[in-house]
């Protein structure tokens, strides 16, 4: 068992100065809290570089995550000044043994680039003395491999990836269950299948030729060596058909990787087609705006004009209606004065003489004053401000621009991914794929004969030991007692493998159904977990019912319980360390998690941000399970100290 | 990989060896099953440890 005791950091990341972490007893957890860019991860990677001598980044390789390079790590504050160099001390005890790991890095050159420009010196020191390298290589590959250290460092988007272990025949899923056989100690049986089979095989030539030796023997050797020959071609077929076989499954793997490329193609060749009508329906829109602006523009100065000319043209409409009402009543007064009418040359009749008489008195000239009137109207018309439809027209030309650049990108990215691609050869592919499923298809069968074949041979060879051994009159020589020792525990193994696994399946899906349940907040609908074939988990519903789809959150959940689970089941045992692991969780589901913490594993360090759960919180969920507290305080953007906290 | 943390997996191994080979020496079972998780990462390590624990079995009378 592997026991995390101090870490201690200097010129890693942020961690320019020395830094130590104490992790407390072999039992319970240490929690750190830090901000965004304070070195959370950077700590999760020390852990990382000290036992591997490399320190993973977020993009991937493939299926890999891209390894950083080592220039990369050095505190850029130490950088600046022209000191490239990092150390990491890791303090552990494994199997009850105390050890110190220390892995520092320094620059060979004064400005490096890559990491052959650097020098990595690995040391590990126990009882007071330093191990020689092949004590050290064998400790260091037995204390965390690395093809298991998913289990014990990780964040949340790892988690993610166990949701591939429900999808059948992905290579993703065959990696994970692979490296949970791994964890689980499944490959100690089929290691020892596969020697013990190779023993066996060469002990029974050894057994045959033995036996020919003897004249009593002489004919039961003869058929041995002779089984056991046959037996060897059809070992040798079988490995041949099980090599065709998994070459054929990686060229699936292959030839789905580029189904999938096409489909990524095809999906991208029709955003660029719709991409494209967006980008000319922007650019319509935005030279039909442009040649509205600038017809409204063309006219617009005048609305600069307006109030001035609106103040003059009332002006020249209160003289002009001064003007006619003078010129109306200057007339009606001479018609009254002198009975007759200059206008129509008539004379003014009594009874119109006194109605004029009176209108000339009242100044009234309406009837003759309409016409100015209208004019003044429709001169108010006229003078509308246009001002909000130039605005407007600008804020649609500006849109369309905009429209215009964000497709324009849009085609240009789209066109980018394109380049090297070819859209077309998905039949090509197709008929690839159906063609690589036949041979699958008779490749298994071709496997399930092979063996059938092997089978035939081990019952034969099982046959003529058994003879063999009567006619020795039951006393057997060293090369058959051999033989027979190792036939026998290989069967042993071999049947094993299988058996262990299932056992295994139970017990996982068993530990993990309880820490799932919890773990959730939905304990009144789910009744535990399901583990397939390559232990990917489904939850149950109380209805007995599959939940087929299942949130991110809920798989953030599920992954956790098998973390757990795995912990609990797995010979090989050690600290969990996670980074930032409740990003997609609510509330609820961080409270039970943080309270479930101590059943995950003996020993767990939490990196959290307190805006994922406060410290309060944190005490009062683990109380005594919760035995160190730290703080990642910011010096500067390039600086980071770890403060004990006390409670 | 501990020793004791295999009791499991020797218990399964125990358990069929047992039911299929039970004249089958138990020690040898588990002596090849800890050469195995002691020399998980050498092929040949493995291969030379089983080799002792064959002969101590041998040595032992077991067949």
């Amino acid at each position: 068992m592997l026991v995390l005791k101090s870490l201690e950091v200097e010129g890693f990341g942020p961690f320019a100065d020395a830094q130590r972490i104490d992790f407390g007893p072999a039992s319970g957890v240490t929690v750190v809290y830090g901000d965004n860019m304070r070195g959370k991860t950077t700590l999760l990677n020390a852990i990382r570089f000290a036992f591997y001598g490399y320190v993973v980044g977020r993009m991937m390789v493939g299926d890999e995550p891209r390894r950083r390079r080592l220039r990369s790590i050095v505190n850029r504050d130490l950088a600046a000044s022209g000191v490239f160099r990092f150390a990491v001390t890791l303090a552990f005890e494994f199997d009850g043994k105390p050890y110190e790991l220390v892995r520092a890095c320094e620059a060979l050159t004064g400005d490096p680039q890559d990491d052959s420009d650097f020098d990595i010196e690995t040391l590990v020191r126990s009882g007071g003395r330093t191990l020689g390298p092949q004590e050290k290589d064998h400790l260091l590959a037995t204390v965390l491999p690395a093809d298991i250290a998913r289990f014990f460092l990780f964040d949340g988007e790892l988690l993610q990836e166990y949701e591939q272990l429900l999808l059948a025949g992905s290579s993703d899923g065959k990696k994970i269950s692979g490296a949970i056989e791994r964890i689980l100690g499944v490959p100690v049986l089929k290691q020892g299948h596969k020697h013990l089979k190779s023993m066996a095989d060469e002990a029974v030539r050894t057994a045959g030729r033995e036996a020919g030796k003897h004249k009593d023997t002489q004919a039961f050797g003869a058929a041995l060596q002779l089984a056991a020959d046959q037996k060897q071609a059809h070992v040798a077929e079988l490995e041949r058909l099980q090599g065709d076989q998994k070459a054929q499954q990686e060229l699936k793997a292959e030839i789905e990787a580029r189904l999938s490329a096409v489909q990524r193609l095809r999906q991208i060749v029709d955003q660029l087609a719709k991409a494209r009508d967006k980008l000319a329906e922007a650019e319509k829109d935005q030279r039909d705006a442009g040649a509205e602006l600038q017809q409204s523009m063309s006219a617009a100065w005048r609305t600069l004009l307006r109030e001035p000319i609106r103040v003059a043209r009332a002006a020249a409409q209160a003289a002009a209606q001064r003007q006619h009402d003078e010129l109306i009543g200057a007339l009606r007064r001479r018609a009254v004065d002198h009975s007759h009418c200059e206008v129509c040359d008539q004379a003014v009749p009594a009874s119109l003489h006194t109605a004029l008489l009176a209108r000339a008195a009242e100044g009234d000239t309406s009837a003759a004053a309409q016409p100015l009137l209208t004019l003044k109207e429709l001169n108010a018309i006229q003078d509308e401000d246009r001002t909000g439809e130039v605005r407007a027209l600008w804020e649609r030309l500006q849109s369309a621009r905009v429209r215009a650049k964000t497709a324009q990108d849009e085609v240009d990215d789209c066109e980018e991914s394109l380049k090297g691609g070819k859209g077309d050869d998905i039949a090509v592919t197709q008929a690839e794929y159906t063609k690589t499923l036949e041979r699958l298809a008779a490749l298994a069968d071709a496997v399930g004969k092979a063996e059938g074949k092997v089978a035939e041979q081990d019952a034969a060879i099982a046959e003529l030991n058994r003879k063999l051994r009567g006619a020795a009159g039951g006393d057997l020589g060293e090369a058959e007692a051999r033989a027979a020792l190792l036939a026998d525990a290989a069967a042993v193994f071999g049947e094993a493998v299988e058996r262990y696994k299932n056992e295994l399946r139970t017990k996982v899906q068993a530990t993990a159904s309880d820490l799932f349940l919890a773990m959730t907040t939905e304990t009144s609908d789910y009744v535990g977990l399901t583990i397939n074939e390559a232990y990917g988990l489904t939850i149950r519903h109380r209805d007995g019912q599959a939940e087929e789809a299942r949130s991110a959150g809920a798989e953030h959940v599920v992954a956790l319980a098998l973390m757990g689970a795995l912990q609990r089941n797995a010979p090989l045992r050690g600290p969990i360390v996670m980074d930032s692991p409740f990003g997609r969780l609510d509330a609820g589901h961080t409270d039970k998690i943080v309270a479930a913490l101590p059943t995950m594993a003996d020993q767990t360090v939490l990196l959290v941000h307190e805006n994922e759960v406060d410290r309060g919180r944190v005490r009062e969920l683990l109380r005594g399970k919760l035995h160190r507290e730290y703080a990642l305080e910011r010096i500067s953007a390039r600086r980071t100290h770890i403060r004990a906290v006390t409670q | 990989m501990r020793t004791s943390d295999l009791a499991e997996l020797l218990g399964v191994l125990e358990f069929v060896r047992a039911e299929l080979k039970p004249q089958l020496d138990p020690v040898f079972v588990r002596a090849v099953a800890e050469a195995e998780s002691r020399h998980l990462t050498s092929e040949a390590e493995a291969q030379r440890a089983l080799e002792a624990a064959v002969r101590e079995a041998l040595g032992r009378g077991s067949a």
